[in-house]
C-alpha cells in the first residue's frame, strides 16, 4: 500500500470468530455480543476478556470495533477532529 | 514508499512554535529540516497550520517521508517508540493493525480531503524561549540564554540568538488568543529554556485559567530541577491535567559536570518536591533524559531510581546535535561494558514484551522504562562508531572548562586514556 489513495480503494473487513465460527464484519458495523460466548475479533481477545463491561449479559460495541478498541484496552487520548 | 512506513497524522492536528517564535511543523522533526520563514512576527498561527503545512500533508497522505522525519524513522529502526507512532496513536491508529486502524480512525475524512484543512492545532509545542539558569553541556544558545553568553563570551558564537519571541507581549497575546479560539486544545507542551522562570510560562497559564480551558487541556512542560517557583506550582494545580517532565541525565556525579550548574543535592531535593506534588494531584511524571557520549554509561541509576518510584523514563530522541556528544562516538570497546551493564538490569527487570506506545499510562511506567532502555541498548550495539567525532568533544569541552574551572576527568576518570587520545 503506496498511499492514501490506496488505503481508500481497499476494501477492509474485521475477521469475528465467534465460539469457534468466523464471520466477516464492516469495519465501521456495531456488534454485539453475549458474555457466554468465547469471541475474538481479528484475533484481539473480546470475550472473555471485557466481560466486564458487559451489561445484562450482553457486550455492545456501538462505534467502529478500532476505535472502541483503542479506548477500553488502555491507549490513551483519541482525538476526534473539530465538526465545526 | 510506503504509507505504514512513512505516515504520520501530526501535521492534521499538531505544530510548534519555536523559541525565536518561526513556527515548525513538528516537534520531533529534524533541526535542520524544520526551519520555516513563516513566524509569529509575519504570520498568524492558524495561517501556518492550515496552509503552509499543506505540502509536509500531501508528502505524507503520497506515503512519502518528509526530510524532517528523519529521527522518527532512526527511532524505529533501533526500536524506541518514535514521535510518528505516538501521534498515530493520539488519532486511534496502531502499526501493527495500520490499515484497519486508519480506515477506523475518527480522521479519516480529514485525510481524504488531499492535504488541506480547516481544522484548528489541538496539540501545541510551544518553545518560550532561551532564558534559562542552567547551561547543560549538550545544549546550545538557542535554548539556553546562560550558555548563549557563556558561548560569546569564549567564542564559540560571535552574536547571541535573536530576542525571544515571549519577550513581546503582544506576540504572547496572539497566541493566547489562538489557543482560547481553539475548539478542542487537548495538549500544550512548554519547553524552554527553563519554563517555570519564563515570565510568558505563567502569563499564558494564568489566561488559559481565566478562559476556562485548565477544565480540558494538559498541560505538559519540562524542568531541569534548578529552580522552583511555587506560584506557578499553584497555577498548575488548577489544570485537570499535568504531564511534568524532569531533566536528569544521571545520579552520578557526572550530571554536575553535564546539567551545570544544577548539583545533585538540589536536583534530589527538587525531585523530592515534585513528585510528592505530583502523587498528590496524579499528575503524570516522567524522567527525560537526554543521553550523550559522557552520560550512557552511567544513566541506569536513574532508570533504577524510576522503577522503584513507578514513574517513566523518556528520552525524546537519539541526540543528534551537537554530533560530537553523540552516544555513538563511543568507540565499541567503550560500548562493551556498557551493553552488557544495561542487559544485566533489563534481564533483571522482566517485563511484558508488548510494545508500550503510549508512553502516558502510568499503569504500564516500568515496562516503558524497560523499552527506554531497551531502544539504547539497540542503538549502542547497532549505531556505527562515530569515535572520528572525538577530536571535536575534546576541543568543546576544553573550551567549556576554560570557562568553567572544571574537567571531565574528575568526573569520568575512566574515559582519561579515551580523552588524552583525542587531543585532551
Amino acid at each position: 500500500m503506496k498511499n492514501f489513495l490506496d488505503l481508500q480503494a481497499t476494501e477492509l473487513c474485521l475477521d469475528v470468530v465467534v465460539n469457534g465460527q468466523a464471520t466477516k464484519n464492516y469495519l465501521y458495523d456495531h456488534l454485539t455480543f453475549d458474555t457466554d460466548q468465547i469471541v475474538t475479533v481479528d484475533e484481539i481477545e473480546i470475550l472473555p476478556k471485557y466481560t466486564y463491561l458487559a451489561i445484562n449479559g450482553k457486550l455492545h460495541i456501538d462505534q467502529p470495533f478500532y476505535m472502541w478498541y483503542h479506548q477500553v484496552s488502555g491507549q490513551g487520548w483519541l482525538l476526534k477532529p473539530c465538526q465545526g | 514508499m510506503s504509507l505504514k512506513q512513512n505516515f504520520c497524522p501530526s501535521p492534521w492536528f499538531h505544530m510548534r512554535i519555536n523559541n525565536a517564535g518561526h513556527y515548525e511543523y513538528c516537534r520531533w522533526a529534524v533541526k535542520d529540516q524544520r526551519y520555516s520563514a513563516n513566524s509569529i512576527h509575519n504570520t498568524t498561527p492558524v495561517e501556518f497550520f492550515q496552509q503552509h503545512m499543506t505540502p509536509v500533508r500531501q508528502q505524507l497522505l503520497a506515503g512519502e517521508l518528509p526530510p524532517g522525519c528523519a529521527e522518527c524513522t532512526q527511532m524505529e529502526q533501533h526500536g524506541k517508540v518514535s514521535g510518528r507512532q505516538r501521534q498515530l496513536l493520539k488519532v486511534g491508529v496502531r502499526l501493527e493493525q495500520f490499515e484497519k486502524t486508519m480506515a477506523s480512525s475518527p480522521w479519516v475524512k480529514e485525510f481524504a480531503q488531499g492535504g488541506t484543512t480547516t481544522q484548528m492545532p489541538q496539540d501545541w509545542q510551544i518553545d518560550l524561549g532561551n532564558y534559562c539558569n542552567g547551561a547543560c553541556v549538550f545544549c546550545g544558545p538557542n535554548s539556553s540564554s546562560r550558555l548563549a553568553a557563556e558561548f560569546k563570551k569564549i567564542g564559540i558564537v560571535s552574536e547571541t540568538p535573536p530576542p525571544n519571541w515571549t519577550d513581546d507581549p503582544v506576540l504572547v497575546q496572539q497566541l493566547i488568543d489562538t489557543l482560547v479560539a481553539s475548539d478542542h486544545i487537548q495538549y500544550l507542551h512548554f519547553i524552554g529554556g527553563e519554563t517555570l522562570i519564563t515570565p510568558a510560562f505563567k502569563i499564558i497559564l494564568e489566561a488559559l485559567i481565566d478562559a476556562g480551558l485548565n477544565r480540558t487541556a494538559t498541560i505538559g512542560f519540562t524542568t531541569n530541577l534548578g529552580v522552583w517557583r511555587d506560584d506557578v506550582v499553584e497555577l498548575l494545580k488548577q489544570f485537570q491535567g499535568v504531564n511534568l517532565g524532569m531533566s536528569v541525565e544521571s545520579f552520578k556525579i557526572i550530571n554536575d559536570y553535564v546539567r551545570y550548574p544544577v548539583c545533585l543535592p538540589t536536583m534530589f531535593e527538587t525531585i523530592d518536591r515534585w513528585l510528592k506534588i505530583g502523587k498528590h494531584h496524579q499528575w503524570l511524571m516522567q524522567f527525560r533524559v537526554t543521553p550523550t557520549a559522557l552520560t550512557v554509561g552511567h544513566m541506569l541509576g536513574v532508570y533504577e531510581y524510576a522503577w522503584h518510584h513507578n514513574v517513566a523514563v523518556e528520552s525524546c530522541n537519539f541526540l543528534s546535535k551537537p554530533e560530537f556528544l553523540r552516544p555513538a562516538v563511543l568507540p565499541q570497546e567503550y560500548r562493551q561494558h556498557i551493553v552488557a551493564e544495561l542487559q544485566t538490569w533489563i534481564d533483571q527487570h522482566p517485563v511484558s514484551s508488548d510494545v508500550v506506545v503510549n508512553t502516558r499510562n502510568p499503569t504500564v511506567a516500568r515496562q516503558q522504562i524497560v523499552q527506554d532502555l531497551q531502544s539504547y541498548l539497540n542503538y549502542l550495539r547497532a549505531e556505527p562508531d562515530q569515535s572520528w567525532r572525538l577530536p571535536d568533544l575534546v576541543q568543546y569541552l576544553k573550551q567549556l572548562e576554560a570557562s568553567r574551572g572544571n574537567s571531565i576527568l574528575t568526573y569520568l576518570p575512566e574515559y582519561e586514556e579515551l580523552f588524552r587520545s583525542a587531543g585532551y
